[in-house]
């Protein structure tokens, strides 16, 4: 099934061989630039044409705006098949007091099958189909898809939302904030981000066009239900119909054309694979991370030929005189040694310590301030 | 009303603990979203359980990662391993976890961490039923929003109330993901947000940290989340040092103090408890969303820096008869003024005449890594704070 976003501005014979249109009005969509009242009349027409017909609602809301806006829908909610619905308290609100279907937008978080099964524990029939995380790799949907009976969809030619704040951002830069705003980083080599307000706030568009377009013969594999698309920010009026001919009957040289109609660059994301995990062990040095055997505390004065101060930190730590010392310093030398002197900081000589005593140790080259110290043994 | 400090190590949990937080969040080394943090090994979260059984305080411990399936197919193991912890709740927002940990720990605690964007009472509703006892709101919803979640779903809340803000919703950003390959929303958030930017609206370009916040300082509001029955009041940073730790604890708890003894915060004492949360590092400060949305005041166009007012000079680590020895932290001068911040109490001036090594060799100066020994102008716990002035 081909799911497009509808564009009032472009004729509605261009959406062809799509099965349904998604319906964005700007008080329900982020994307979204016509009033509901405005988009009815087209509604009606789609309905009429066969298509099925989703309304958008996307918005992360308060209770206040809620209230609101379903008010505002209620008498419309029948036009529609179907309710696309990010924010869960939304979900809950047409779940416990409508009967329409409910299609979720699960692109943040929502990585792993458990949380899926979750939703249609809850939901059961009333689960449409869920749109599947763009995070989210080959392997892992094919995985998703295999191992369930629930709808999904993929994105396969959008612009990506990539951070999404209520504040009115572009007011507060003085910029034109009815316009589309051209981001570029001072301070990486990202540019062109695409920004956007609206009253529901500021949205940051990736710099490029999310486009699984040259990887379908894969995507096909996928056992997805529905592959969705959206024209925003590109030439609708040529590329809609290239793009869903292309859905349905992929050919190189449709997608060689698509290509150069295209106004973006285009990127696949984690398609592929998704390594934004991978960097983490880099961030923490873990020769001062302490591990659980036998820790003591770390030291936090080295004077040389005179002492090493140890702060015992470990509440279950006993020190005393003949114990067998481990270092290990922050750039992860190890020296060993066994304990010949004890002394409080005040120089008084003692036999045993523990913790949160500060004791000082005979010295030993190479120990370094911070270095953790384990009892051998 | 409960005050919530951060700990990203057990320092940190300590010094928490003694300036008098009521609970502390933290994590084990796996399922947070501070990856950069040294976090806890198991016998870590051991010892904190033993202290803040002690002291009579809480834990909770954060497994707020999104989780892939491998993560969600390794966490009961981790959740076995909590048993010999017995945290006082899990902070969790992944779907995914919360079904997971209900199915194998059914009566463990879980609050709602702010990473699963909740503002309104529908969601709530949706996770109490999933068997949550606790949301953690947003910080887009003000202190009257979050009121009356509570007053619907019968739900304890918490909101942050001091620290920093992301500019997005919590747990919606991918700003990290997509340019710096971190995930922001498995702990390895790259702050892209508070980069500078030159923008272009067609007519006109300019360069601005467009999509940075101010921090949240929330004093002035203490009595209407007091009075609004608010139950935990929560301090973002386990990132943050002790320095930041320490004084927002203190202040924060010693705030709520005046305001079950009096019913109310002395226009001098807000005074006070601001000054004193200006001492720390901070960008400028927001009251965010707690009163209203929060508007164009609220961004922090400026570059990331440093201005601090104070510098942790050093911590108290032992005393005998008057003197105490001091691991310095930061470099300090004879003759400087510094404040020993004790925990409880103002903070007290004091200039030392002179200060000696270990050994008793008067020194002019001390850098960072020595221990000193100096005069004591009255009794201080170890672990009390030092400070020195810029």
């Amino acid at each position: 099934m081909i799911s497009a976003y509808f564009d009032a501005r472009l004729p509605l014979d261009l959406y062809s061989g799509a099965h349904e249109l998604i319906i964005r009005a700007r008080e329900f969509s982020l994307k979204g630039e016509d009033r509901l009242e405005d988009l009815l009349p087209y509604v009606k027409e789609i309905r009429k044409r066969g298509y099925k017909v989703s309304l958008e609602y996307d918005l992360i809301v308060k209770d206040d705006l809620l209230i609101m806006l379903a008010n505002k829908l209620e008498p419309y909610l029948d036009l529609f098949h179907s309710l696309r619905v990010r924010d869960l308290g939304l979900i809950h609100y047409y779940f416990e007091r409508t009967q329409i279907q409910l299609d979720l937008i699960l692109d943040r978080g929502f990585t792993n099958r458990e949380s899926h099964q979750e939703m249609k524990r809850y939901l059961g029939s009333r689960l449409g189909k869920i749109l599947i995380s763009p995070e989210l790799p080959k392997n892992s949907i094919r995985e998703f898809t295999e191992s369930s009976d629930i709808s999904y969809e993929i994105l396969v030619f959008a612009p990506l939302v990539i951070s999404y704040t209520p504040r009115p951002l572009l007011q507060a830069a003085s910029m034109n904030h009815k316009s589309v705003v051209v981001a570029d980083s001072l301070e990486s080599p990202h540019k062109n981000f695409l920004v956007t307000e609206s009253s529901a706030g500021t949205l940051v568009f990736h710099f490029r066009q999310f486009s699984l377009l040259s990887r379908f013969n894969i995507v096909q594999t996928l056992n997805l239900q529905s592959y969705c698309i959206d024209m925003k920010f590109e030439n609708g009026a040529v590329l809609l119909p290239l793009i869903i001919n292309y859905l349905l009957k992929p050919d190189l040289a449709l997608l060689e054309q698509i290509k150069k109609a295209s106004l973006r660059k285009t990127f696949q994301g984690f398609f592929s694979v998704n390594r934004t995990d991978k960097q983490f062990k880099f961030l923490t040095n873990n020769s001062i991370l302490r591990s659980d055997e036998h820790y003591l505390g770390e030291v936090i004065e080295v004077v040389r030929d005179k002492h090493i101060a140890l702060l015992l930190t470990n509440a279950e730590s006993e020190l005393k005189i003949g114990d067998r010392l481990k270092f290990i310093t922050p750039d992860n030398k190890i020296f060993e040694t066994v304990v010949s002197s004890l002394r409080t900081p005040f120089l008084e000589p003692v036999l045993q310590a523990k913790s949160p005593d500060l004791v000082l140790l005979a010295t030993q080259k190479g120990v370094s301030i911070r270095t953790a110290v384990y009892k051998q043994g | 009303m409960e005050i919530l400090a951060p700990a990203g190590n057990l320092e940190k949990l300590k010094m928490a603990f003694y300036y008098d937080a009521d609970a502390v969040y933290l994590s084990g080394r796996r399922f947070s979203l501070r990856s950069a943090s040294s976090n806890f090994s198991l016998s870590e979260m051991m010892e904190a359980r033993e202290l803040a059984t002690r002291l009579n305080k809480k834990i909770y411990l954060t497994l707020n990662a999104y989780m892939h399936d491998e993560e969600i197919y390794s966490l009961p193991e981790f959740i076995e391993e909590l048993n010999l912890v017995k945290p006082d709740a899990l902070i969790v927002s992944d779907l995914g976890a919360i079904a997971r940990i209900r199915k194998i720990a059914p009566q463990q605690v879980i609050h709602l961490s702010t990473q699963a964007s909740l503002i309104n009472s529908e969601g709530s509703e949706f996770f109490k039923k999933l068997g949550v006892q606790r949301v953690i709101l947003g910080r887009e919803c003000s202190i009257v929003e979050a009121s009356k979640i509570k007053a619907k779903t019968g739900l304890e809340v918490e909101i942050f109330i001091h620290g920093s803000m992301c500019m997005s919703y919590s747990g919606q950003c991918l700003l990290s993901n997509y340019t710096q390959g971190r995930d922001a929303n498995r702990g390895g958030c790259a702050h892209t947000c508070r980069f500078n930017f030159k923008l272009n609206d067609g007519e006109k370009t300019s360069e601005s940290y467009f999509y940075s916040s101010k921090d949240l300082l929330g004093i002035e509001y203490l009595e209407e989340a007091y009075k609004a029955g608010i139950d935990s009041l929560k301090i973002e940073g386990r990132m943050k040092s002790y320095h930041y730790v320490a004084t927002c604890s203190k202040v924060y708890a010693e705030a709520r103090e005046e305001l079950l003894r009096t019913g109310h915060l002395s226009k001098e004492s807000k005074h006070y408890f601001t000054k004193e949360l200006g001492k720390i590092s901070h960008r400028a400060y927001t009251e965010g969303n707690l009163s209203s949305n929060a508007g164009v005041d609220s961004v922090f166009d400026e570059r990331e820096n440093s201005k601090n007012k104070c510098n942790v000079m050093g911590v108290l680590r032992s005393s005998s008869r008057g003197q105490g020895i001091i691991e310095v932290r930061h470099k300090l001068r004879a003759d400087t003024r510094i404040e020993f911040l004790p925990f409880k109490g103002r903070p007290v001036e004091y200039t030392p005449l002179f200060f000696t090594d270990l050994y008793g060799n008067r020194l002019e100066q001390v850098n960072p890594g020595s221990l000193i020994k100096m005069d004591l102008p009255a009794d201080f716990a170890p672990y009390t704070l030092i400070r020195s002035f810029v």
